[in-house]
């Protein structure tokens, strides 16, 4: 059965989607640009592979790679999450200390 | 009425002191390291590439993956120094990993290493320290 990149990664991007259901929005250009980027890097592989012009294990080390790099990715996903929540934390208690400040001074 | 305002107040004062923390703060220092050595990372690649193949030997980069080497774990040392930054380690350990074991490829091959070859370590060489950039430009 051949190999289609472009649908595996679409079947990558809606694992993803189901996993990050609630921060979708928020982490769905980060998720996006992931995996163009494995796009590119997948059908460039996949080329050379074709052409015969990699060493042997090459490939294979590759593809290893493909793990880390994907560990990686979903480390940063969770990162842009987690300073989202804090940013939106903060905003909010900003909000509380003025209106605080301003009931107090009233 | 003066007791509930000062019980407010108190409140708020003490939320104050609290500020949420699950990321570190934004360290735009950091942020110029990470690019510097990501962007000598990419000048290998791209030197090897423009180079023939008789100049792609190990021993005429040896000095400058030795001293990426020395930045990333500097990069990585900072992060474990750092409050609250203890889910950026596995990103820099990752890109640790990848480049050492590039390195250790380009030694060890017998044969020069081919254009493609190098295209390719260029292509996973970008995509390793992505997160990283991603990760710490999102503290902004």
């Amino acid at each position: 059965m051949p190999f289609n990149v472009n649908d595996t990664l679409a079947d990558m991007m809606q694992v993803l989607k189901k996993h990050f259901a609630q921060d979708w929005p928020l982490i769905k250009n980060t998720a996006h640009q992931f995996l163009q980027a494995r796009i590119s890097r997948l059908a460039l592989l996949a080329e050379l592979r074709l052409k015969n012009q990699l060493p042997p294990n090459f490939f294979a080390e590759r593809m290893q790679d493909e793990e880390l790099l994907l560990q990686s990715e979903l480390h940063a996903i969770t990162i842009v999450t987690a300073a989202s929540a804090q940013k939106a934390a903060r905003a909010a208690m900003q909000i509380f200390m003025k209106a605080v400040s301003k009931a107090i001074t009233f | 009425m003066k007791l509930f305002f000062k019980t407010i107040l108190l409140f708020a004062l003490i939320l104050s002191s609290c500020r949420v923390s699950l990321v570190p703060d934004y360290n735009a220092n950091i942020y110029q390291q990470i690019i510097s050595a990501a962007s000598r990372n990419d000048r290998i690649y791209i030197d090897l590439l423009q180079a023939n193949p008789d100049n792609r030997k190990f021993s005429l980069y040896a000095k400058r993956y030795a001293s990426l080497e020395t930045a990333i774990q500097s990069i990585y040392l900072q992060y474990q120094a750092r409050p609250h930054a203890n889910s950026f380690l596995p990103i820099i350990e990752n890109i640790q990993t990848l480049f050492v074991k590039f390195k250790n490829e380009h030694q060890s091959q017998a044969t020069p290493l081919s254009a493609d070859q190098v295209r390719l370590y260029q292509q996973y060489a970008r995509d390793y320290w992505k997160p990283l950039l991603i990760a710490e430009n999102a503290l902004k």
